[in-house]
Parts: C-alpha cells; structure tokens; sequence
C-alpha cells in the first residue's frame, strides 16, 4: 500500500509538472497556439459546456464498440480456424502478417470512397487495425498449445471438441486475450484517426475542426477526453488479459 | 517375477514409420513382439531416440501403427481407452489452468462423473500420491516433483488396470526420482495395476521392475528382455540390483554409443 501511495505521488508529481510547463510555455505564445490551463480547465470542467459535444462522443463511442465487436468476433473465429487446421494457416498466416505490416491508412481513402464520410467508413478503418492483432494471436495461441496437453485429453477419453474448449481455448487464451487487448487500443486509434482524417460527427471531426480553426481552448478539451477515453480504454484491456489468469 | 501368469498386452509385429520430411520416411519401430503379464512391472529401456515414445503411443492408441497390432485381453487397440489404460507423460502435461483438484478430476469429468463423486474420488488418489494439502494449488506453484505426483493422480484416478509411464521421472532430480519410484512401487503393489513403465535410467528401471527390455538403437526392435528376480522390497543399493544394472548397461552401450555417433 505504502509503495502504491509513492506511486500516486509521483504520477501526480508528473501532472503537475506537465501543467506547470504548459501554462508557463502559454503564457510566452500566442493564444492562437496554446491556451493556458487556466483556460481549458474551466471549460473542462464545465458541464454545460458538453452540450454540442455529448453527442459526438456517443457516436465515436458507437463506433469504436461496433468495430472492436467485430473485429473480435471475426479475428476470433478466423483465428480458430486456421490455428486449429494446418493446411489453412500455412496458407494465410504470411499473408495475414503481411498485410498487419501494411500502414493501414493506406486504406482510408478507399473506404472513405465506398463507404461514405459518416460512420460505416471509420468502423471499417478500425475494424481493419484492430482485426489482425486479434486474429494473429489468436492464430499463434492455439497453435502453439504444447501437443502433450492435447494428447494427454485424448489418452482420457476426450472427443476433439471436448479438447478444444476444455484444454485448447484455456491454454491460448493468455496470448488471445492479449490480442485483443492490443485490437482494442488501436480500434480507438482507428476510429478517432478515421474521423479526424475526414468525417461527419464524432470526437475526431470535432478536434479537426477545432485545430483548423485556431479554437486551441476546445482542441485541448476535446484532446484530454481522448486521453481519458484511452485511458479508460487501456484499463479495461488490462482487465482483459488479467482474465487469462494462471493460464499459459 | 512369479510364475508366468497370465498375458494382458501382447505386441505383434509392431512397426512404425515416420515421414521424414524429406520424402524419406524414418523408421522408428521395427518388428517389436513382447507380451506382459498382468499385474506385472514391466520397464523399456533403451537409448534416447530410439523409439520408446512411440512405441508406448501406439499402445496407448494415441497413433497408428504402420503394421502389427497391440491386442490387450486379446482384443485390438485402435483409439485410446481411458477405460482400460492410463497413461503419464515425462512433461507433467497438467493445466496450468487448473487447480491440483480440478487436474485430477479431468479424466473423471471427461468420463460424465457426478461432481461428488469425481472430488471424493480425485482427494482419494491425491492423499494416495502425498499431495494432500495441495489440492487447491496451481501446478506453477508446485516443484518439479509435486507436478509429477499430481500428473501420477491424474492417471491413477481413472482407476485403470493399465498405467503407462513414458519416463514420468525423468525430469527430476535423483533424490526425487528414487523417491517416487519408493512410492510408485507402494502404489502398484496396492492397486495391483500392470505397469508398462519407460526409462533411460539403469537404476530405476533394475530397482523397479519384474522384466526390463532393451532396446536397440534407431530402428528401435527389442534386443533383449531381462527378469528381474529380486525380492521386494527392494534396496537400490543392493549387490543384485547393481548387478541388474550392470547387464543392462554392457547391453545398452554399443547402442548408445551408435546412437551419439549420429545413428
Ligand atoms: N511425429 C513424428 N514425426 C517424425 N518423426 C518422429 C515423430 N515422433 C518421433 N519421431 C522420430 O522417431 C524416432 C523415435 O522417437 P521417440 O519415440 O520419441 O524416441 P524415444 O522416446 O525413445 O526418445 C526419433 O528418431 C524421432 O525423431
Ligand atoms: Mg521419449
């Protein structure tokens, strides 16, 4: 508890001193680069303040939740497959890591083209980041599950499914379950890139449009909603591979 | 041994051959015949690579052979049957995932035993192996020994009249490994179960065993079966037993040897 504690201090320690430079850099530029904290944080903390922006936030939330869906959905059962039938992975595995090494935004004008500027097409984006960490290690956990705890399931009587969710799933799921942890964080990258790239509504547009409009008071706002939403975010993955727990 | 009772396993003709990647299969197994009597403690020894696995594999049903068969009670093993044989890896092969408790219940759980029966059943093998006190542990949290005794559980909970060992100790330090063979003997002569029972340790397998076959070297065929006539208990130590060993070791070192030379 006590080292928790130093901890907590020194993060906050940490804070205070970003502040700190922050307002003294502000106060030497202009107000058209950066607003001072003692700017943002009223508005910050200003519930009414929110009224226009709720609604995007709900959207942006809308979407990474959509897209983080299917991408574990789809990377989970793609990944099953091919983890579990040779022939499959040898055939797709390279190509699947390959395509992960594309630059993924590579795609975003395509998709802006054949899905619109509204939503569909930052789902997608997302989807896209967020699918191959998932599928890759789904890929990887499940084959790599040591043949002897199969073999011993069998030696007792098992069928082939039995094995696979009572010893193949349990024994991948430290890798899988970090997967998707890391899906999760890059489908909200994806998303709020997606948006801040070219959109309607969302997070994203509204921290586009407050940049190019010199409104720097709202892009900063707008900016430590993303680091609180990606905060969030990164805590909830970490309960997601803490749930693998003495698996391995 | 006593005198020669009645066969439970017999190995006819048994060959194994292995892709060898190449378009060149690799022979494992060659023409193996022995049989094993029931209740006996029977020991395969031979030198590493020479095909011991694969021979307890396919008598376990875990793999096909290439021709022969494996007959128990005169009847054709083709798939496993936790019904009748058990069988222990050299890795402990528990989940990790799973308490010592829940590890030794699987094979029963596989089986559709009611939950109190299997948790009676599963505390009754875990205090016959000395792990009482252990149940609720995870197998990471146990040493190399404790994770053996728990896989050995495991195996006995099944309540087979076959148990099969592919060098369960061999992972072990010498202590342990004399220790638990103590215990594994105990263990036999209370469940009266017929072990086949695989090793590349000269003593454990002359301070265990009724009979020891040897091995030769890739491809693995049977060189030679020894009986042990020594009376139990028996002292790992002894003349007799040094002497057992000695025999297997003047048989077992041309093939060892061949083995190290990239046989
Ligand atoms: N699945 C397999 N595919 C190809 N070769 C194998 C396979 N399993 C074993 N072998 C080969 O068969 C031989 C015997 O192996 P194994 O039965 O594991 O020997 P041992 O248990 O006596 O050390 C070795 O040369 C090994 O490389
Ligand atoms: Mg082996």
């Amino acid at each position: 508890m006590r080292f928790k504690f130093k901890v907590l201090i020194f993060q906050f320690f940490i804070l205070f001193l970003i502040i700190l430079v922050w307002e003294l850099t502000s106060a030497n530029v202009s107000i058209i680069f950066l607003a001072p904290p003692t700017q943002v944080f009223p508005l910050l903390f200003n519930i009414w303040y929110y009224a226009d922006i709720l609604p995007h936030i709900s959207i942006t939330g809308f979407e990474i939740l959509v897209s983080f869906g299917l991408a574990t959905s789809t990377g989970l059962s793609v990944g099953f497959m091919l983890g579990t039938w040779k022939l499959l992975r040898t055939t797709y595995e390279p190509l699947l890591a390959a395509l992960y090494a594309v630059p993924s935004v590579v795609w975003y004008p395509l998709l802006l083209l054949f899905l619109g500027l509204d939503v569909a097409s930052k789902i997608a984006f997302a989807y896209i980041l967020s699918f191959f960490p998932i599928v890759l290690s789904t890929i990887q956990g499940v084959s790599q599950v040591d043949v002897v705890l199969v073999k011993a399931a069998y030696s007792m009587g098992a069928s082939k499914l039995t094995t696979f969710y009572k010893v193949i799933i349990p024994a991948a799921l430290p890798i899988i379950l970090s997967g998707i942890s890391t899906g999760l964080a890059l489908c909200v990258t994806g998303v709020i890139v997606g948006e801040m790239l070219g959109g309607i509504r969302g997070l994203g547009v509204l921290i586009a449009s407050a940049a190019t409009r010199f409104e720097t008071a709202r892009y900063f706002v707008l900016t430590i909603l993303v680091i609180i939403i990606a905060f969030a975010v990164n805590y909830c993955g970490k309960i997601i591979e803490r749930l693998g727990g003495r698996g391995a | 041994m006593e005198v020669m009772s009645k066969t439970l396993i017999e190995v006819r003709n048994l060959t194994k051959l292995y892709n060898g990647g190449l378009g060149k299969p690799i022979t494992a197994l060659q023409d193996v015949n022995f049989s094993v009597a029931k209740e006996e403690f029977f020991t395969i020894i031979g030198p590493s690579g020479c095909g011991k696995s694969t021979l307890l594999n396919l008598i376990a049903g875990l793999d096909k052979p290439s021709s022969g068969e494996v007959l128990v009670n005169g009847v054709k093993i083709n798939k496993p049957n936790p019904q009748l044989m058990a069988i222990m890896f050299q890795e402990h092969a528990l989940y990790n995932w799973r308490t010592v408790l829940r590890n030794v219940e699987f094979g029963l759980e596989i089986r559709g035993v009611s939950k109190a029966e299997r948790r009676t059943k599963a505390l009754h093998y875990i205090r016959l192996v000395g792990l009482q006190g252990f149940e609720d542990k995870y197998p990471n949290q146990l040493s190399g020994g404790m994770k053996q005794r728990a896989a050995l559980a495991r195996a006995l909970s099944l309540e087979t009249d076959i148990l099969l060992m592919d060098e369960p100790f061999g992972a072990l330090d010498e202590q342990t490994r004399l220790l638990l063979g103590l215990e594994l003997t105990r263990i036999w002569q209370e469940t009266k179960k017929t072990i086949i029972f695989v090793t590349h340790s000269l003593s454990e397998a002359a301070f265990l065993s009724d009979r020891i076959l040897v091995m030769s070297a890739r491809p693995g065929r049977v060189k030679r079966i020894y009986n042990v006539d020594i009376r139990r208990p028996r002292d790992p130590n002894s003349d007799e037993v040094n002497h057992i060993k000695a025999l297997i070791w003047n048989e077992i070192k041309d093939e060892a040897l061949s083995m190290m030379k990239g046989g």
